[in-house]
């Protein structure tokens, strides 16, 4: 239910994209290792970049260039708190255009199991710092659901449907903004511990007090346990 | 005097089963009607439920097997098939509340000894017998003492520090049978 409504609003707002609207077309390849320290810590390592293809406006000029916005290296400690969830606390650094910066990440992860899929609760903040702008605040939750395509469990061999639904409200300086993202991916589990996942990352920004910023992002991730 | 040994006896089988806990592992996966045994479809399409039966090739530490699945009347129900289509046994799922008072002490007292603190999660009520009896139980015209009964029952345990996600399965008494420490799948892809 909440998907269907999350869709329509999508639909809503897409629906409403006007000549001033924006958009961006690209990739977003990322790599994520996993390190079990114990039974309860484990540390992960993500890099993940942002390779834009093309931007313009809705119905308007649009440029085809190749551009690498952004590159992501994240180092993230969790432990598990319970038997469905996890804290966890991480460091980032943003390699973008010639500045880098720097970020805290927290994050509080439910996974819930369910007779025939797994649903995902996660709860972040970020806290960001860079030498030539203020800092910025985002506050962050995401919905997961992992469905098997055969079976009741996502077992070796086997592809699923992973549906992310994420709302992410930044402040900076005073001012906020809030953007969605709705990411709809196959996986396939080459064994518990390698995955891979592909499929559209939409992302909506800037879209409360102007006209709103849309990316769409050919979304790979590789998933891999050492 | 003899209640002490009674009780001392039990302990030590619970903390025997639990000494050598084992870890399950279990993968599943659907299969087409068309692909189940003959023997095992005949068997299902002769049970009166007016519901949707799903089947899954299911592979163990044990071997293979064929599942049925359903869901009937809020209840879910499994019959489990070796691969040539014989039946092995039938699944139920229980309510705690319609357990057998004297049963359930005999569980929780179980579980009192196995962990410092336990919820249940779900039980399942096993019946084993001939494939008449176990059709004539689903369809609710037999008693379940035509057949040999097993409980198995997912708690979520806790012993020393964070709590774990435990198989049990139980005599008909409520003596404690095995014990398996359920293992869950990598969860990377959707915590990062």
């Amino acid at each position: 239910m909440r998907y269907f409504i999350t869709m329509l609003l999508l639909v809503f707002f897409m629906g409403k994209a006007t000549a001033q609207d924006t958009y961006l077309l690209g990739t977003l390849p990322s790599l994520s290792l996993n390190k079990g320290i114990n039974s309860n810590w484990s540390l992960n390592l993500k890099a993940e970049s942002r390779l834009r293809f093309m931007q313009g406006e809705f119905g308007g000029n649009s440029t085809s260039d190749l551009h690498l916005q952004l590159a992501d290296f994240a180092l993230t400690a969790s432990r598990k708190t319970g038997l469905n969830n996890a804290l966890a606390g991480g460091y980032l650094i943003r390699l973008r255009r010639e500045q880098t910066f720097y970020c805290f990440i927290q994050q509080f992860t439910i996974v819930k199991r369910y007779e025939s899929f797994r649903m995902a609760h996660r709860f972040s903040s970020d806290q960001t710092f860079n030498n030539d702008n203020p800092w910025e605040l985002r506050l962050r939750y995401r919905i997961t659901a992992e469905i098997p395509l055969n079976g009741q469990s996502v077992d070796p061999g086997e592809f699923y449907l992973k549906l992310n639904n994420e709302y992410l409200n930044g402040w900076q300086e005073g001012d906020s903004d809030l953007e969605i993202r709705l990411v709809p991916l196959a996986g396939f589990v080459f064994n518990d511990s390698n995955k891979l996942e592909f499929g559209l990352d939409y992302r909506m920004f800037s879209f409360i007090d102007g006209n709103s910023c849309n990316g769409f992002w050919f979304n790979i991730g590789w998933f891999l346990k050492v | 005097m003899k209640r002490l040994i009674i009780a001392s006896m039990l302990l030590f089988c619970i903390f025997q089963i639990d000494a050598n806990a084992q870890k399950k592992f279990e993968q599943e996966s659907r299969l087409k009607p068309a692909d189940v045994p003959k023997v095992a479809r005949q068997f299902i399409d002769a049970v009166e439920m007016d519901s949707n039966w799903k089947w899954y090739f299911e592979e163990n530490l044990q071997g293979n097997s064929v599942e049925a699945k359903t869901k009937h009347q809020g209840k879910r129900y499994s019959v489990e098939f070796d691969t040539s289509g014989k039946i092995q046994d039938v699944e139920v799922e229980k309510i705690w509340k319609e357990m057998d008072e004297q049963l359930r002490g005999s569980i929780l007292f179980a579980l009192d000894s196995l962990f410092n603190s336990h919820k249940l999660d779900k039980i399942q009520i096993h019946y084993v017998a001939e494939t008449n009896v176990l059709l004539e139980i689903l369809n609710k015209k037999a008693d379940q003492t035509d057949s040999k009964i097993q409980y198995e029952i997912m708690v979520k345990g806790k012993k020393n520090g964070r709590p774990k996600l435990y198989e049990l399965t139980f005599t008909e008494s409520g003596e404690l049978l095995e014990s398996l420490e359920i293992i869950f799948r990598n969860t990377d892809n959707l915590e990062y």
